[in-house]
């Protein structure tokens, strides 16, 4: 009894050792991933919360908006007779015009940004897939076709993608809300 | 010689004994392993379907919330020219997806329900609810609801 294990049951043994091991270094990165996915997850949600929260209370109390396009030239305001939707949104809080925030996608690095009048730009998001994010629509969900409308519904569509990378898999990511204004023009 | 072979049997006995396990302790020992992980597995189990659950329930009152503002924005004039768009006909069920694209092919679909209610003539006030009803892994049926009180545009 005192004379120590022979090799086969030390071989025995470190196998079984390993394959402990093996099974709790597998546990733990399982957990990490999860916790990375999660962590990910719970951001994005708050991070959206935030955006959409700020958004909406932004077109619940201005004075005007419009939906336009963005490109390198700068905001475009779509006219009456054009289908209301496009990449852009110019929120006016109050009736002087110099005063204002936009909301627009920028093409050309699919960001999500949202800037005001003193050239203050903040990226709020990046990744963004669709083109078309900004769209006024009636109760029914038709996108109208002239601006200003009274009882227009502002509908804002954002979706991502977030391609692979460690630990992680690729994942799909949306937005959408629809927000009225509650001063009525 | 009886008692030297009584006494190498006994010792015979006893190295055996402390050699290893018996057959019924292995088996006890698998079984409260196996009902280890089993708990642990059930919890991450537990764990991604709620996860799973909130996810959607969030996604649920979100389309709630949308249809919700489609309803405030629905034009009700009760002064000349009257126009009374905020009528349940105008707001009939709706199917939608609560999946994002390429998250779950299976998908899981549901269905919006509108009730409008006038709750005085004078002053005009009505109530609108919105339910957004749907089923979680084809057992559980789940409602999100949201509700709100309007008046005519001014």
């Amino acid at each position: 009894m005192n004379r120590g294990f022979t090799l086969p049951e030390i071989l025995v043994a470190s196998a079984i050792f390993m394959l402990l091991v093996t099974g709790i270094i597998a546990a733990n990165l399982f957990g990490l991933r999860m916790f990375q996915l999660n962590a990910n997850k719970l951001t994005a949600t708050n991070w959206g919360r935030q955006t959409v929260d700020s958004l909406t209370d932004q077109i619940h109390s201005c004075s005007s908006l419009q939906i336009g396009t963005y490109d390198s030239s700068g905001f475009t305001g779509l006219l009456d007779g054009e289908t209301q939707q496009g990449n852009a949104l110019i929120i006016y809080p109050s009736a002087n015009p110099t005063n204002f925030f936009m909301y627009y996608v920028n093409l050309d690095n699919q960001t999500f940004l949202r800037t005001d009048q003193s050239g203050n730009t903040v990226k709020l998001a990046d990744s963004v897939t669709n083109t078309i994010t900004f769209s006024a629509q009636n109760f029914s969900g038709m996108v109208l076709t002239n601006t200003g409308q009274p009882n227009q519904v502002i509908h804002v569509d954002l979706e991502f993608y977030r391609p692979e990378s460690f630990l992680q898999r690729a994942d799909y990511f949306k937005l959408e809300t629809s927000v009225i204004q509650r001063v009525v023009p | 010689m009886k008692t030297r072979f009584s006494n190498a049997a006994f010792a015979c006995h006893t190295a055996r004994q402390r050699a290893g396990m018996t057959l019924v302790e292995v088996v006890i020992a698998l079984a409260l392993a196996g009902m280890t992980v089993a708990g642990i597995v059930s919890g991450y189990v537990y764990c991604t379907t709620s996860a799973v659950k909130a996810e959607l329930a969030q996604a649920a009152n979100g389309e709630a919330m949308e249809r919700l503002e489609q309803a405030r924005s629905a034009q009700w004039n009760t002064s000349y020219p009257t126009v009374d768009y905020l009528v349940a006909s105008n707001f009939p069920d709706e199917v939608v997806s609560l999946d994002l694209p390429g998250t779950n092919t299976g998908g899981t679909s549901a269905t919006i329900r509108t009730t409008i209610a006038q709750i005085s003539v004078t002053p005009p006030t009505r109530a609108i609810h919105v339910d957004c009803i749907w089923l979680f892994r084809g057992s559980t049926w789940v409602t999100n609801s949201i509700e709100t009180i309007r008046s005519p545009d001014q």
